[in-house]
């Protein structure tokens, strides 16, 4: 109620008072003119006072309050709440005024809300990319960073925007192309190495931002780390079988001339070096046997065979392959896989193809009286697994990711006194996946290494 | 103005700072890299691109010397100016320690590097360029925290070197064929020891920057 009252008071300006004088003097006139001298000035009051009281109750009640709420809800909409609506709904002006600052507030609001979804929708696809992005302006300051950079980059894009770009992506070339890009207002092309958080290759292109103030560059960035690394391996795929194709062939040629020179005559000596020409054509013809099926599995011309594989018949008949061999230096085979094994579907020369490449490996580098063992079982409803142990050299941790390369060496001294074509786990890897299964790896170097195939049943 | 063009040219001082950082951190990796393959090219590459970091130094060198001649700073600006010219130098000696490790990767081009504690290196490697680009992050940032927990990694790039100083020792005593790579193994780890300790002075030089308290951390 005190309220009520203050805000009367407050309502009680100079012009309220004003008009009421105005009022008095425009009733004193009219009594003086209708009621002639014997009206006062006192009784003009008194006849004008519950008038004017009437009066401004009327104007206070029509005018007043309505504009008093209408002044509230603009000043509301200023703050930013647009939902409230003016419940005024008289047939005069004020009633206008009302309906249209709901129809300002109503039209405020939905285009607000399709600047914000336009803005969402930017802000997903830039979020989703999966290439970087980043804007800069003219003075190279962060304009926006999406999160691809932040998570390949380690960098945060919120408090990096508008800070010196170096002091966000330290990287010299980066942040000359920028300047190049800025001064030229060409698009240009780079590729970009970054050591941080971990070496990375980027192709990144800079293209001059147009029409947006004072200008800018924005850079997209594609990691093609993978891509180089593939051309890296390629590269040295194709020089090292070069490489070991052009051992034996030299040996050959070498012994052949020296045979054509006239070695030939001595008999004891040309068939030592017929032999030794014999085992390094084997050499290469298991070479390119190897590379052979390497590539037919690879390309998948060859459709693995639907056989039902008894996995410990096929271990026993490997093992017994090699027993010989593997007597002789005192090294122990034993399988300990149970005849309740799953019966599975696959490729049967191919699972004997892998199972004989892993057991010659355990084999090979087992230190003399050693073991290798073959064990396995379930590992899920529908996947079974064996692992073939060593406790031989083992592998050097930062060698584990490569082993599965195509003539990937761990040391490659030993393993050409080792044999074999450097193919092996390479041609096990792509049998075991042309089976939708895997293959890992655990070793310790010094300990020996343990291959985990994991296969699926049907 | 004055103060305007000061602050500019400050910043600009700071960002041809961390442009040398990112050369040097560049060439301290390509260094270990160079010497773990003994890959003579890119060692030529890292020995090479050392002109341009020290025409880069001795040009913002330049450039902080005349800022405290023409502008005489005073208080923080002051220790802004002289932290930079600090920065730089270790920055510089850096680069250095680069060159010398690509040097002793081509003095061992073609040879194997069998013995064991040759192993060790990349992940020494590595904690010390991550130093290097902590310290050079704290610099940006201003972070006194970060800068502690950067020097603190020292102690195992101490720790590491003194393990493969053992180690290859032992490994010379058993087998005088691995001298040679065992003597550059042995200056190489030194070197990248060394790296980590001019890390560790950025990073004291942060915490000056931003408290003025001076803190051996090493």
């Amino acid at each position: 109620m005190s309220k009520k009252i203050r805000r009367f008071a407050g309502s009680l300006y100079w012009r309220p008072i004003a008009s009421y004088f105005f009022l008095i003097f425009v009733f004193y006139v009219a009594l003086r003119v209708f009621a002639g001298d014997s009206a006062s000035a006192w009784g003009a009051v008194l006849v004008s006072l519950p008038f004017a009281v009437a009066f401004s109750w009327m104007i206070l009640k029509r005018i007043m309050r309505p504009l008093d709420v209408i002044s509230e809800v603009a000043k509301e909409m200023a703050r930013g709440n647009l939902e409230r609506e003016i419940r005024i709904y008289s047939d005069d002006e004020i009633g206008d005024l009302a309906r249209n600052i709901n129809f300002l507030g109503h039209r405020l609001k939905q285009t607000i809300n399709e600047i914000t979804e336009e803005k969402d929708r930017i802000h997903a696809i830039l979020n989703s990319m999966a290439d970087g992005v980043v804007a800069v302006d003219g003075d190279r300051r962060v304009l926006l960073i999406n999160p691809a950079v932040e998570r390949t980059l380690n960098i945060s894009g919120k408090s990096s925007r508008g800070k010196d770009i170096m002091g966000v992506i330290r990287q010299d070339e980066f942040e000359n192309s920028l300047k190049v890009a800025l001064e030229t207002q060409k698009e240009l092309t780079r590729e970009i190495r970054v050591l941080t958080p971990d070496p990375k290759i980027f192709r990144v292109i800079f293209t001059p931002l147009k029409g947006a103030g004072r200008g800018g560059v924005v850079a997209v960035l594609r990691d093609i780390t993978e891509r180089r690394q593939l051309d890296r391996m390629r590269a040295e795929f194709i020089a090292n079988i070069s490489h070991e194709l052009r051992t034996p062939l030299t040996s050959v040629k070498g012994f052949l001339e020296t045979l054509l020179d006239g070695a030939l005559e001595d008999r004891e000596n040309a068939l030592h070096f017929l032999r030794i020409i014999n085992n390094e054509t084997d050499r290469m013809k298991r070479l390119i046997d190897d590379l052979f099926s390497l590539s037919n599995i690879e390309s998948r011309r060859v459709v693995p065979a639907r056989d039902r594989v008894k996995i410990p018949e096929v271990v026993d008949k490997v093992l017994d392959i090699f027993r010989q061999a593997a007597g002789d230096r005192g090294i122990s085979l034993e399988s300990r896989l149970s005849a309740d094994f799953p019966v599975i579907v696959a490729d049967e020369d191919m699972i004997t193809r892998v199972i004989i490449n892993l057991v010659d490996n355990a084999i090979k580098y087992s230190h003399d009286r050693g073991e290798v063992v073959v064990d396995g079982g379930f590992s899920g409803d529908s996947e079974v697994f064996f692992t073939v142990a060593d406790k031989g050299i083992g592998i050097p941790a930062e060698c584990l990711p490569r082993i599965f390369e195509r003539l990937y060496r761990v040391d490659k001294a030993r393993s050409r006194e080792y044999g074999g074509s450097g193919l092996g786990l390479a041609i096990v890897k792509h049998i075991v996946e042309v089976h939708g299964g895997r293959i890992e790896v655990a070793s310790q170097p010094g300990r020996g290494s343990k291959f985990t195939v994991y296969l699926p049943v049907m | 103005m004055g103060r305007y063009l000061f602050d500019k040219s400050l910043g600009d001082i700071r960002n041809d700072i961390l442009r040398m950082g990112s050369l040097v951190e560049k060439a301290v990796y390509d260094a270990v890299d160079a010497f773990m393959n003994r890959d003579v090219t890119a060692a030529a590459a890292v020995i090479v691109g050392d002109q341009r970091i020290d025409d880069l130094f001795l040009e913002i060198e330049d450039k902080c010397i005349k800022l405290i001649a023409t502008q005489q700073p005073m208080a923080k600006d002051l220790r802004v100016a002289v932290t930079g010219l600090k920065i730089l130098t270790s920055l510089e000696r850096m680069a250095d320690h680069a060159v010398d490790i690509a040097r002793a990767a081509m003095g061992l081009s073609g040879q194997p590097m069998s013995i064991r504690p040759f192993r060790e290196i990349p992940g020494m490697a590595r904690i010390a360029r991550q130093m290097v680009k902590e310290g050079l992050d704290a610099y940006v940032q201003g972070d006194v925290a970060k800068a502690r927990n950067m020097c603190s990694m020292d102690d195992q790039v101490d720790f590491i070197f003194s393990q493969v100083f053992k180690d290859t020792i032992s490994c010379m005593a058993g087998n005088p064929a691995v001298i040679i790579q065992g003597a550059y193994l042995l200056y190489v780890s030194r070197y990248i020891e060394r790296i980590a300790d001019h890390a560790t002075n950025v990073g004291e030089n942060v915490i000056y920057l931003a408290t003025g308290e001076r803190r051996e951390l090493n």
